[in-house]
């Protein structure tokens, strides 16, 4: 079961931002818990206009479903304003890390991104393949896809480590990393890895459009920690 | 829940540790003799650059309302959050359920949101996820209130963005430097007689990370655990002290830099001329 904070932001902010696409919206700077380690790591939910009629097999679209999960990436575990005391997984503020949570539009994001100087940018999203077919239970279609720029050698880094924190944890067993532009996994060219200039990585955590994937992203306070662990790997435990 | 609940106390105590463990953490002692101190973005001044970053972001917005206006459109200058400490949550809230430029999107036809659109951002459609349909902020001639208003204040952490893969690179050259390389074996050597058997501090992090995942689902094992991790850290920070490995870090760290800025000096000192002509005050 959610916590009732996380539902209570998240429904406050999922109100305004899924009336009108385009808005601009203020974006969340999270301080660390204690000593800043010097990294910033900018979290970008997904913005689909079409959210909710996206095959979501259930009653959260994909937008609020990412904003989920960035919540819990950055503050899981530490509800209430008060550290989770039966819980010793590491979200990204006691990891040391500055977060941003983008609220406004996606072009919005890469500015503020950019200018913000992240040193990783990671846009959080839900896959989706069929809409209608929410019963299914072959795990190996589904699984975590991230995906990273082409050139990008710590792109790569950075994907491969999230598939290998995040991924197992995911009910799909097909987890992978491809890259971008060319890899047929995606086929369009992404703004969010093409014109930010720290190092990306672009989480489909797990398909939405099958029943168990959908309730595994929906109880992301139970795996989230899982992107600080990826990102701690990756940077090398900074 | 109860507030002074003793396992929330250890808690608060092992992620403490946590943090002052971390080798990377501490501000160099010659933080003066780093050149790159002398550069705002970089970390040496995290209040003042804070602070800076948050002048520039509003006078970006002010720019942006007043371009808006030109536009014939009514735009609220809207700001990003801090959020720290115990009311974070509760700001957090408090922030997001008003939104006026939100409001009064709703208001303006599909045609006018278009115009809006490109007005604000350049662009017909700022939530597409193609990159051929967003504004790239590196073109200097994009259009749009957004991109002039950063154009004119690229703001206090763009050098620092802009070289963000080499300043990876140079972070994760001065981990694997033969001097932090030895500190950490003073470090490793310490905790041995300890009873522990790990080549570094992040080493001890990750092996943490690797036995939560592997007792998920079993709270006993669980809450064992934190009490092997306390343990564990609290010998690390006293096995960091013995082997100076923070100085250690901190003053390798600082040559790298010299080296850093030695190569990027004329970028810097542009981005540095850049910063003192940002027109932060005008109204």
């Amino acid at each position: 079961m959610r916590r009732f904070w996380t539902a209570a932001v998240a429904g406050v902010v999922l109100l305004s931002a899924a009336s009108v696409a385009g808005a601009q919206q203020a974006d969340l700077i999270y301080e660390p818990y204690g000593t800043w380690n010097g990294y910033r790591v900018y979290l970008s939910p997904a913005r689909h206009t079409d959210s909710g009629g996206r095959g979501e097999c259930g009653s959260l679209g994909e937008n609020d479903l990412a904003y989920y999960v960035a919540w819990d990436a950055t503050n899981g575990n530490y509800y209430n304003d008060v550290y989770d005391p039966a819980s010793v997984n590491r979200n990204l503020l006691a990891r040391g890390y500055k977060v941003r949570i983008g609220r406004g539009t996606l072009q919005s994001a890469i500015d503020n991104s950019n200018a913000w100087g992240a040193d990783l940018h990671i846009p959080i999203h839900s896959n989706a393949d069929v809409s209608g077919q929410c019963s299914r239970t072959d795990a190996s279609r589904f699984g975590t896809v991230v995906i990273y720029w082409s050139t990008s050698t710590n792109g790569k880094n950075l994907a491969t480590q999230l598939r290998s924190t995040v991924g197992p944890s995911s009910p799909g067993t097909s987890d992978k990393i491809c890259y971008n532009p060319g890899d047929p996994c995606t086929t369009i060219t992404l703004g969010e890895l093409r014109y930010t200039n720290a190092v990306a990585a672009y989480m489909e955590t797990e398909f939405h459009t099958w029943t168990t994937g959908y309730n595994w992203v929906y109880n992301s306070p139970v795996w989230a920690w899982r992107i600080g662990w990826g990102v701690d790997a990756h940077l090398n435990y900074p | 829940m109860e507030r002074n609940h003793p396992i929330r106390f250890v808690t608060l105590v092992l992620f403490a540790l946590m943090i002052s463990m971390s080798p990377g953490f501490a501000q160099p002692d010659k933080a003066q003799s780093s050149p790159l101190a002398r550069y705002p973005g970089f970390g040496y001044n995290p209040k003042a650059d804070e602070d800076q970053f948050e002048r520039e972001e509003a006078a970006r917005e002010d720019r942006i309302a007043r371009c808006m206006e030109r536009e014939g459109f009514t735009y609220w200058p809207m700001r990003s959050v801090a959020l720290e400490g115990l009311e974070s949550t509760r700001k957090a809230m408090e922030v997001l359920r008003d939104n006026p430029n939100d409001r009064y999107m709703l208001l303006l036809s599909e045609e006018g949101r278009l115009r809006y659109n490109r007005a604000l951002y350049g662009i017909d459609n700022p939530d597409a996820l193609e990159a051929d349909r967003l504004r790239d902020p590196r073109d200097p001639r994009a259009t749009g209130c957004a991109a002039e208003a950063l154009r004119l204040i690229p703001g206090v952490f763009a050098a620092k963005s802009a070289l963000t893969e080499e300043l990876h690179a140079m972070r994760q050259a001065v981990l694997a430097d033969q001097r932090v390389k030895a500190g950490e074996a003073q470090w490793s050597a310490c905790m041995q007689k300890q009873g522990y058997s790990l080549e570094s501090p992040r080493a001890l992090r990750q092996q943490m990370d690797l036995q939560v995942a592997a007792a998920l689902g079993k709270p006993e094992s669980l809450k064992a655990l934190g009490m092997e991790h306390r343990k564990a850290l609290e010998t690390s920070t006293g096995c960091i002290k013995q082997s100076s490995l923070d100085k250690v870090v901190a003053s390798t760290r600082v040559d790298y830099e010299r080296a850093f800025v030695k190569k990027h000096r004329k970028f810097l000192d542009d981005f540095l001329r850049t910063l003192e002509q940002e027109p932060l005050d005008e109204r």
